[in-house]
């Protein structure tokens, strides 16, 4: 009894979950600065966005887009391969979800071939709904025979919520994306993180029966709004970036109007259009951590931060992750 | 297919978008951004040319296609029908596109087996050449073409080489990985004799098809500084045409490669211009990265028609008004202007609200508008500085197409409530309108859109101005107009909702629904006019009504209920009410409806609700509607009779339970007037009301419980009014929600109903209590617990 219980105490201690990134680029390339991010925090596992598989827009047979291509050898790390499958994918009439698992493991392998690589584990990310969510628990079946690894799957917040009307797909692990919370809206919200939001989803961690990593964000985008719509998300836009760009006049502390038209980062913009910078400051990412580990009914193994690009990591201090994974 | 096609040009991949759940959002329910044109009365194909057609005003990237569709094909006509010509009487047409093109279907695994050997054929009879030996190809086409031909020769040994270089510019298929970026073509020995049949052919043909063959294969090496230096040195000795053209977008391409965005940039605008196979191409690949690229790529052009042509460009990605302006001042005749022109107006049209309904806030049904307060929205929407821009080069007149102008501002004035100058510029419009089908029905359709604006009260007289173009539209337009363009649609649904409207300025309910037909909702056809008897009743008279006006005609014609289908709701209302013979007075009234059969037998009362069993079960007699009613009547008779009372009434029962939601006969109730679908939260409340409550039947099997003599009877008689016990609570439960996602999981998942207590205390003996123990869990739950 005694050593039981030093046992569970010691491993309190040490089982602080590890970092991990995602890196959802198309060519796989580390800056000094990334690397440098990987090697402080110890970083051994990155999960990369391998491709993704849409409809074809004329015949509408599934196909992957854009698979990954590495110009960096990945000896150092474990790659856990993420697939996206957009919904409709899976929506699709008469779609021959077993064909459609073997061509998804028959690429993943190629890829890992092609780079000398291997993986252990596979993740599928897709945001299915209940109309899909049959075709999506079927093809994960399918894949986890298939492909004898291990296999995670992102999950959404509402997935969590309504769980036993959306089902649990049968992974080995889940990934809980504590992020994409509202709407993308021309108004003052944040839709990647809203404590309001995750309010309303956060009590339901506890009922939800598959284990639970967290994906964290650091990314920031700006919403790109036109008479009062929004018209685009406009990908690795800041703040400081924005300040220092004369043809951009800072209306409040998120919010940029267009002084004069203009093409910045190959986007046209025209006059009087506004950006809204939405981005997840260091203490919203402690927020976070805190709340999710205040709710969650088994500690993480890991939390993911999505995603590895330097231009995100430049908005944080140097040591965010170890400070994050410190609240667990 | 090629692999630039994916990597690029296939915009919504999650790395673009960063991540599509976002872009769910980000326009409202739905991952596709789809087909645009819904709000228009401006069609864009009566104006610009159709290598301008992915440009025109969209949702999407591109207009109708959404993405370029063609981006390994868009020369396949073309290169067949050159070759062709070059080859004619020396092989057939199929020939010649058997090896030109061979299959251009995209592949994929499971069909790898039907490809055709095209290439492998090619490459073997460049060895018969070679080695002056037959082998099994030569075998095959000596048969259909003289090999020994020079211009098959020559075709021949140019497709050998062009297949070298199309290993690397076109990939093998979809599931397949390259785990390199880009493909590179680097057999310099190749690429130089490529380039030495090209110096050396005297053939005028073969030597332009060699030039642009050297350009492809350059493109593709990895020394791409030497495709830039072959083109500037031969440049100038080879015709400009397509071949030209295809050339001078690599060398666009190599620049902007290298970063050099404004001359990129300044190439690909005299591509737009000069090639209209391309512009869909070069309007994608135009991408200036900031203002200075942009005014460097401007100060490069030569003269106005390439800075229009720029202009042009840059107006697809944006303010149209802009580019507009620039090119009328650079060169009045561009063709450019027509498609910014079409932009123009669609994007003014988008603004607005065709629906006369307004906003009232959150959670409360939309407000209804007049006429006048729908123009009071509209007519401030209508850009200024657009409109006088429109109405400045309409009257210069000075452009390609002067009735462009004249019509969009016709149109313009008629958004802005001007009507009397409208019908001015569409007077001034035909001049110079083409005759073409699609432009005499554009103007058609202004004119008509112009005159109903100008009613503000129907009378008489001005009804008489519209009534043969309303007829046009509806009646006329969908039989004969087989084409996809000309935006009509638009003109229908505006049209009818503005008349219903001015009937509901008039206070008449009745006409107002006729133009205005009211559905419940986009899944359901159920209309709540009906559940106002008056309104009912009035409508009635007014269609069996013989001699109605023309407006009322038209009407009536378009109205998608009829007699029969009113007369079909009213039968269903008085089955629900238990006024039988009235139901079969409608009934017989409502058309072939009464003969409709019954999926499953409505008579029969099973222990376990399932429609599918129900309907494949074995039916001696199939019910039609009315056989159903008919015999209910006979059967109350009897009951008022006395005759055969448990039998009776329990079989009574039995069908007023099986035409309720919980029932085996939904379709008896699923009609338009009533509306369709598998869930009670599809109806609205007075429809779910009915087909939820289950009262009726309910009180019919207790005039059979109590009229029954065995113990096996009353046992069954328990259990089925439990059945109605069970449904009454959860109608309870889930009236008060809105919408299945509000249901609360209050953990009360076991009710014991009164039926079942008193069936497992009083008739636990009886064969029936063990048939409900084998068929239904729930109460076997019960009895176990």
């Amino acid at each position: 009894m005694v050593l039981f219980f030093s046992l569970l105490i010691s491993c309190n201690e040490n089982t602080k979950p590890i970092v991990s990134f995602y890196y959802w680029k198309t060519i796989f390339k580390l800056s000094e600065k990334e690397k440098e991010i990987l090697q402080e925090n110890n970083v051994r596992k990155i999960y990369i966005r391998y491709f993704d598989i849409d409809l074809h827009p004329k015949d509408t047979n599934p196909i992957p887009l854009t698979p990954i291509r590495f110009q960096e050898t990945m000896s150092d790390f474990e790659v856990v391969p993420v697939v996206f499958i957009k919904n409709k994918v899976l929506l699709r009439q008469n779609i021959d979800i077993e064909e459609l698992a073997q061509k998804t493991i028959g690429l993943v392998n190629e890829i890992n071939f092609e780079n000398k690589m291997d993986c252990k584990e596979i993740q599928i990310d897709c945001d299915w709904t209940l109309s899909s969510k049959d075709n999506y628990l079927k093809f994960i079946e399918k894949f986890k025979k298939l492909s004898g690894k291990k296999i995670s799957a992102t999950i959404r917040l509402h997935q969590v919520k309504y769980f036993k009307k959306t089902k649990i797909p049968n992974v080995d692990s889940g990934v809980l994306m504590y992020y994409n919370m509202g709407t993308i809206a021309a108004d003052s919200s944040n839709s990647v993180y809203d404590k309001k939001v995750a309010e309303r989803y956060l009590k339901s961690l506890k009922k939800y029966p598959l284990h639970l990593d967290f994906a964290l964000p650091i990314y920031s985008w700006g919403v790109h709004v036109r008479n009062q719509k929004v018209i685009g998300l406009r990908s690795k836009l800041n703040v400081s970036e924005l300040k220092d760009d004369k043809n951009f006049e800072q209306i409040s502390s998120f919010f940029f109007r267009v002084k004069h038209a203009n093409y910045k980062n190959g986007t046209f913009y025209e006059e009087n259009d506004v950006l809204k910078i939405e981005a997840v400051s260091s203490d919203d990412l402690i927020e976070m951590a805190e709340d999710l580990n205040d709710n969650s009914p088994q500690k993480p193994n890991e939390i993911i931060f999505y995603d590895l690009d330097q231009f995100n990591i430049k908005n944080y201090e140097k040591n965010i992750f170890k400070q994050v994974i410190s609240c667990f | 297919m090629k692999r630039i096609f994916l990597s690029k040009l296939f915009l919504a991949s999650s790395t673009s978008l960063l991540l599509i759940y976002g872009v769910i959002y980000a326009c409202g329910g739905g991952d596709d951004w789809d087909y645009f044109g819904y709000n228009s009365n401006f069609t864009p194909e009566t104006f610009a040319d159709k290598s301008y057609s992915p440009l025109f005003l969209a949702g999407d990237v591109f207009y109708a296609i959404g993405f370029d569709t063609e981006h390994n094909s868009r020369f396949n006509e073309n290169i067949k029908s050159d070759w062709a010509t070059y080859l004619k009487g020396k092989a057939d047409v199929a020939t010649v596109n058997y090896f030109l093109i061979g299959d251009d279907k995209p592949r994929y695994y499971s069909d790898q087996k039907n490809t055709i050997k095209n290439k492998e054929e090619v490459a073997q009879l460049h060895v018969y050449y070679k080695n002056k030996k037959d082998n099994a190809a030569s075998v095959k086409w000596a048969k259909k073409m003289s090999l020994k031909d020079d211009k098959v020769k020559s075709f021949i040994e140019f497709l050998y080489l062009a297949q070298k270089i199309e290993t690397v510019s076109i990939g093998e298929d979809y599931w397949s990985y390259d785990p390199v970026v880009a493909r590179t073509f680097n057999d310099q020995k190749m690429i130089q004799s490529i380039e030495n049949v090209y110096n050396t052919t005297s053939d005028s043909f073969l030597k332009n098809r060699y030039w642009f063959l050297t350009m492809k294969a350059r493109f593709y090496s990895n020394d791409k500084k030497k495709a830039i230096e072959f083109f500037n040195k031969t440049e100038n000795s080879v015709p400009k045409n397509i071949l030209y053209y295809r050339a001078l977008s690599y060398v666009a391409g190599i620049n902007y490669k290298q970063k050099k965005y404004a001359v990129s940039n300044y190439l690909y605008a005299q591509v737009f211009d000069k090639c209209p196979e391309l512009r869909i191409v070069t309007a994608y690949s135009f991408h200036p990265k900031n203002d200075a690229d942009w005014n460097k790529s401007l100060a490069m052009a030569k003269n106005n028609k390439e800075k229009a042509a720029l202009w042009a460009i840059h107006g697809y990605y944006k303010d149209e008004k802009e580019a507009i302006e620039k090119i009328y001042e650079l060169d009045a005749k561009s063709e450019h202007l027509n498609y910014l022109a079409t932009r123009l107006v669609n994007k003014q049209e988008q603004a607005i609200n065709n629906s006369f309904q307004q906003n009232a806030g959150e959670n409360v049904p939309m407000k209804n508008q007049t006429v006048a307060e729908n123009k009071t929205e509209n007519q401030p929407k209508i850009d200024k500085t657009a409109y006088a821009l429109v109405e400045k080069i309409a009257a210069a007149g000075n452009t390609e197409r002067p009735y462009l102008w004249d019509l969009s501002l016709g149109y313009l004035q008629t958004l802005k409530g001007d009507y009397v100058n409208a019908d001015k510029s569409f007077d001034k419009a035909v001049k110079t309108l083409p005759k073409t089908e699609l432009a005499a029905m554009q103007l058609r359709l202004l004119r008509f859109v112009n005159n109903l604006n100008k009613i503000d009260q129907l009378t008489d007289k001005n009804e008489k101005t519209i009534l043969a173009d309303l007829n046009w539209l509806y009646n006329e337009l969908p039989k004969t107009y087989k084409g996809q363009e000309f935006r009509y649609q638009n003109a229908v649904s505006w049209s009818k909702s503005y008349l219903s409207a001015l009937y509901k300025a008039k206070a008449d309910p009745v006409m107002a629904e006729i133009f205005g037909e009211s559905r419940y909702s986009y899944w359901n056809d159920g209309n709540a006019f009906y559940d106002n008897e008056k309104n009912l009743m009035d409508i009635k008279i007014f269609l069996s009504r013989p001699n109605k006006t023309e407006i009322e005609k038209i009407g009536a014609g378009i109205y998608s209920l009829k007699l029969k289908d009113i007369n079909n709701f009213q039968a269903v209302q008085a089955t629900f009410k238990n006024k039988i013979s009235e139901a079969i007075g409608y009934m017989q009234q409502a058309d072939s409806v009464q003969y409709q059969n019954f999926l499953g037998n409505p008579f029969n009362g099973n222990i376990k609700d399932c429609h599918d069993c129900d309907h494949v079960a074995y039916q001696k007699k199939k019910y039609s509607y009315l056989d159903f009613l008919n015999t209910i009547k006979t059967m109350q008779e009897k009951l008022a009779q006395k005759e055969d009372v448990y039998t009776n009434s329990l079989l009574l029962g039995n069908a007023f339970y099986n035409i309720t939601h919980f029932g085996n006969g939904r379709t008896f109730y699923e009609i338009t007037i009533v509306g369709y679908g598998s869930s009670p939260y599809s109806f609205r409340d007075s429809m779910k009301k009915m087909i939820t409550n289950c009262d009726l039947s309910k009180m019919y099997y207790q005039k059979a419980f109590e009229a029954a003599t065995t113990k096996e009877q009353k046992a069954k008689c328990i259990y089925l009014m439990s059945k109605c016990e069970r449904n009454q609570y959860y109608n309870n439960k889930y009236n008060n929600v809105n919408s299945y996602w509000e249901i609360q999981d209050d953990k009360i998942n076991f009710i014991a109903w009164n039926g079942f207590k008193t069936l497992q205390k009083d008739y636990s003996d009886t064969r029936y209590y063990q048939d409900v123990i084998a068929e239904c869990g729930y109460f076997n739950t019960f009895v176990n617990q």
